[in-house]
């Protein structure tokens, strides 16, 4: 049991870190990334195969692949979202366009990688188990939730300590009385936008550790992953996205110690439960205007 | 003479309903004017379209002789217009972050200078300056509206139904705010249903069904025996 919860709360830094960008592009945005879980994708694929060629260590592929992607992330945002943000209903263009934008990406990374999982097996965070309260655990995982948690303190950091992270909080509430506050709206969504990428391919750079091999499908999954935990911690609020994550790990863990054969369903499972009980999230205000 | 701001036939539409036509206002340095119409006149609307919020069908828009409406709301601002808006503040930022906000283009230690200026304006925000904006009142709120759109002085002013859900004593104390802001000048344009607003006015326009159906001073409004059955038969002296 302890060591279901302490497990859970390493994989839920870790599903916080997966989730917590979908839930920026959709704070600023109104808008759901449906190819969130593609960069996640990419980024395991770029790790294991810094690692197999050139024997690059994940944590460095893990920098740099954050970084790439938040420069695609830029660019990829100027070309699509203030196109999409001119058409006559923005909402299901995005999705359409998003969802496009996922079925390209996977059908790249096939032509690129083929469809056997690939993954990195040596045990780059050295072979000793780390212990915490006397229980035993992989290195990985536990670098793998450090690393979550450093990654969701820059983020918190940057929203709730700096002016421009003020100006993206201020574009969550209202687009429209941020715009009139003098706020270039499209600089601060294209930023956290591409944050919101590199954060997934942050994630997907310690995947071939916390997922298991990757393969070019893994996007879709992810994404509907990503999407309960930000639907459980609620839409367009960063911290419950952290809240969701721990919730959603520890869940994942102790179902896969007591009902293993259901854990699968487990993203869905708790979609239902929160849309049934609070559908604005367990962190959610009673109503948030779109 | 040139005024100093101008919006000359003004024409705008949400898809094929139309809903301002022909709007003309001319407004003189310093000077202030509400804009009276009834729910549904055009009122926001017109703002919008003075902001670049609702695209214009046709219409020009000139601040200090300047053209500005092909510029981006933001960069209206830049310009000088603020706008206040029936929101006015962002509920999920707390009140220091709200001025912050509102000071957007300022260097920080501008910003700072500015911000403890209004908190000794406004010394209610200042006690609860790290509160969130949604835990204020009504009243607290439009204050903290009317400090966020001055934290970089305003050429011209904006502002929609500052005293919407407000109740008669709160309208007092906005009135009063704008009164004391009258004195060293933005140039003001108020949309109001509410007649006190007049007090602090010099001008007035009347919107009805999207067009100016009264222009002239404050004293010529008073005078006027349809606007006065409008606005005075109901909304009181
Ligand atoms: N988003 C919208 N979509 C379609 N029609 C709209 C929209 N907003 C306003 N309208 C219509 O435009 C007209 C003018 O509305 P507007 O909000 O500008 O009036 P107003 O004078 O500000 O009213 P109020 O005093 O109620 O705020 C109304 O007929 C309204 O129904
Ligand atoms: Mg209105």
């Amino acid at each position: 049991m302890l060591y279901a919860l302490i497990a859970g709360v390493l994989f839920g830094l870790y599903y916080a870190l997966i989730g917590l960008g979908l839930n920026l592009t959709f704070g600023v945005l109104r808008m759901v990334n449906l190819a969130h879980g593609d960069f996640v994708m990419i980024g395991g694929f770029a790790a294991v195969t810094a690692f197999s060629a050139w024997h690059l260590h994940p944590l460095w592929s893990l920098v740099l692949v954050a970084v790439l992607i938040f420069a695609v992330g830029i660019a990829l945002y100027y070309v699509l979202v203030p196109r999409i943000a001119a058409t006559k209903d923005p909402e299901m263009i995005s999705l359409v366009l998003f969802f496009g934008l996922s079925q390209v990406i996977e059908a790249l990374a096939v032509m690129r990688f083929g469809n056997n999982a690939q993954s990195i097996y040596e045990p780059v965070f050295g072979k000793a188990p780390v212990s915490i309260l006397g229980q035993p655990f992989p290195a990985v995982w536990v670098v793998s939730g450090l690393v979550s948690l450093l990654a969701l303190l820059l983020v918190y950091l940057y929203l709730y300590r700096t002016r421009i992270g003020y100006s993206t909080r201020a574009v969550m509430a209202s687009r429209e009385e941020a715009e009139v506050s003098g706020i270039s709206v499209h600089k601060v969504s294209a930023i956290a936008f591409a944050i919101g990428l590199g954060l997934a391919a942050a994630a997907g750079a310690l995947a071939p550790f916390m997922l298991g091999g990757i393969t070019p499908d893994l996007g879709v999954g992810l994404t509907v992953t990503a999407f309960a935990v930000i639907v459980l911690g609620s839409l367009g609020n960063p911290i419950g996205t952290v809240a969701g994550g721990l919730i959603y790990g520890i869940a994942l863990m102790l179902m896969q110690t007591y009902l293993p054969s259901w854990s699968a369903l487990l993203p869905y499972l708790l979609l239902l439960l929160v849309l049934l009980v609070k559908p604005s999230g367990l962190f959610g205000r009673q109503v948030r205007s779109a | 003479m040139e005024p100093f701001f101008a919006a000359r036939g003004i024409e705008a539409a949400y898809g094929r309903l139309q809903v301002l036509w022909g709007v003309d206002l001319e407004l003189q340095q310093g000077e202030v004017a509400v804009l009276l119409g009834s729910n549904g006149a055009g009122k926001t609307t017109l703002l919008k379209a003075l902001m670049g919020l609702r695209p214009l069908l046709q219409g020009e828009i000139l601040l200090g002789g300047q053209h500005v409406e092909r510029l981006r709301p933001d960069l209206r601002v830049q310009r000088g217009i603020h706008y206040m808006t029936e929101l006015g503040v962002f509920p999920n930022l707390s009140i220091d972050e709200n001025l912050q906000v509102g000071g957007f283009g300022l260097p920080r230690h501008e910003l700072r200078r500015r911000i403890d200026e209004l908190y000794e304006t406004f010394p209610d925000l200042a006690k609860l300056h790290s509160a969130s904006a949604a835990s204020l009142s009504g009243g607290q709120r439009k204050m903290l509206g009317v400090a966020k759109a001055v934290v970089v002085p305003p050429r011209l002013l904006l502002m929609d139904e500052p005293s919407a859900g407000l109740s008669p004593r709160f309208v007092g104390e906005v009135v009063a705010v704008l009164r004391n802001l009258r004195e060293n000048g933005p140039t003001m344009l108020i949309a109001e249903q509410n007649v006190k607003f007049l007090e602090i006015a010099d001008r007035a326009y009347v919107l009805d069904g999207g067009r100016i159906s009264f222009r002239g001073t404050v004293q010529e409004l008073e005078a006027d025996d349809a606007v006065r059955q409008a606005y005075f038969g109901v909304g009181g002296h």
